[in-house]
């Protein structure tokens, strides 16, 4: 808190109780209902259903409705080798995520472009959309899988959804009227 | 369409219909009460259902390929020399080595007379084929059992040496190092070994012939 302390006023800057507690709550939502939408292009997308069937069931971390249509998705997950035509194609799917949403980068191909130092073969979904979680394999094991879902899940318990929207907020025109 | 023929008049139990939903009811029970008593049992892998992940990990087998190691022989001395054999064999060009000569008073530090003063690989070009592995003149780079590997960023995937020592030594004391493998056999290797000086000659002459031609 020390941080966020204003040395002229001494008022604490930063979410509020009822921020936090609201934030919480949302928090609590987002991340036991992760829907990924499974955008497998390669064997990635193997492994990936092998994740979501029954063996290790995706759908006990709240990955309980895979997401065929972009707009009912939380989690881009995206698995396998994208080529430089496809490139248009997952940036569309990303733009049309509503927010809140998460990119998962799978495989090497995915994450770097592993083996595929060409011409045809985009070196990392990186370069066209923003990734939170990388896994690295070829392909990663379904537990690798999981893990990386974990790591997204942590993510959003640390995200502030409130206070980036208070803040932003408070920087655009309507900051006027708010004293926070 | 005609009627459906009705061999037999249905039998007074399955005319009152209760029968048949209550034997329907006894198996649905049978099994929920098979898997629940599984679940209150202790230990690994007593579950049924599926790989419960985070909490119960499967056994995996010993020769998977998941993240590097570097091994340290007995004498704790790192064994890899830098002889760049890893980085030239790797498919991917995932390895980056950077050689360092060992000085006088380091021999206790190191197996060989140089070593490597940075190993990096990236794991995110990786491909976990083994083939550093097999090409490894001194066994010092080995494959281990790692797989939860997802990180937040590039940079955070990249293993660097420290990380790569860092896995032999936990898996040395988990117990989980591979298996000695005997050496795989090369072909032709045992027939010019018998046939003599002679063949041997000759092949080695075949050989230069051939690397002429391709220069």
């Amino acid at each position: 808190m020390a941080d966020n302390k204003d040395n002229n006023s001494g008022v604490i800057k930063g979410p509020g109780w009822i921020l936090t507690k609201l934030e919480w709550l949302i928090n609590w939502g987002r991340k036991r209902s992760p829907w990924p939408f499974p955008y497998g292009t390669a064997c990635c997308g193997i492994e990936m259903m092998a994740t979501l069937a029954s063996g290790y069931d995706m759908a006990r971390f709240g990955a309980e409705r895979v997401s065929f249509s972009p707009r009912q998705a939380d989690i881009l997950l995206e698995a396998g080798t994208i080529t430089k035509k496809m490139v248009p194609v997952l940036r569309r799917i990303y733009d049309q995520m509503a927010e809140p949403k998460w990119v998962i980068a799978m495989g090497a191909c995915a994450c770097s472009g592993g083996v595929f130092r060409s011409y045809s073969t985009l070196q990392g979904i990186d370069k066209v959309i923003p990734v939170d979680v990388y896994i690295p394999g070829c392909p990663p094991r379904p537990e690798g899988l999981l893990y990386g879902l974990l790591k997204i899940i942590e993510r959003i318990e640390k995200d502030h959804p409130l206070y980036k929207e208070a803040m932003k907020f408070k920087e655009s025109e309507g900051g006027r009227i708010c004293n926070f | 369409m005609g009627k459906p023929e009705v061999k037999r008049d249905y039998t007074l139990g399955e005319r009152l219909y209760l029968v048949e939903i209550v034997k329907g009811l006894g198996i649905t029970w049978k099994h929920f009460m098979k898997n629940f008593r599984a679940s209150l049992q202790k230990g690994p892998h007593t579950v049924p259902t599926c790989w419960q992940y985070p909490w119960d990990k499967r056994e995996i087998s010993p020769i998977f390929r998941g993240e590097h190691m570097l091994l340290l022989d007995e004498e704790g001395r790192e064994k890899c020399v830098a002889c760049g054999m890893c980085q030239r064999v790797c498919p991917a060009k995932c390895i980056t080595i950077k050689r360092g000569k060992v000085k006088e008073g380091e021999e206790a530090k190191y197996a060989g007379k140089t070593y490597c003063a940075s190993f990096e690989i990236d794991l995110l070009r990786c491909i976990f084929c083994g083939l550093c592995e097999e090409a490894c003149n001194k066994g010092a780079i080995v494959l281990g059992q790692g797989y939860e590997l997802a990180d937040f960023s590039r940079q955070a995937c990249v293993a660097d040496k420290k990380r790569l020592i860092g896995n032999f030594l936990r898996a040395k004391e988990e117990g989980r190092l591979k298996p000695k493998r005997p050496p795989v056999p090369v072909a032709g290797a045992k027939d010019a070994k018998a046939a003599g000086p002679q063949k041997a000659k000759s092949a080695g002459g075949g050989q230069g012939k051939g690397l002429k031609r391709g220069v």
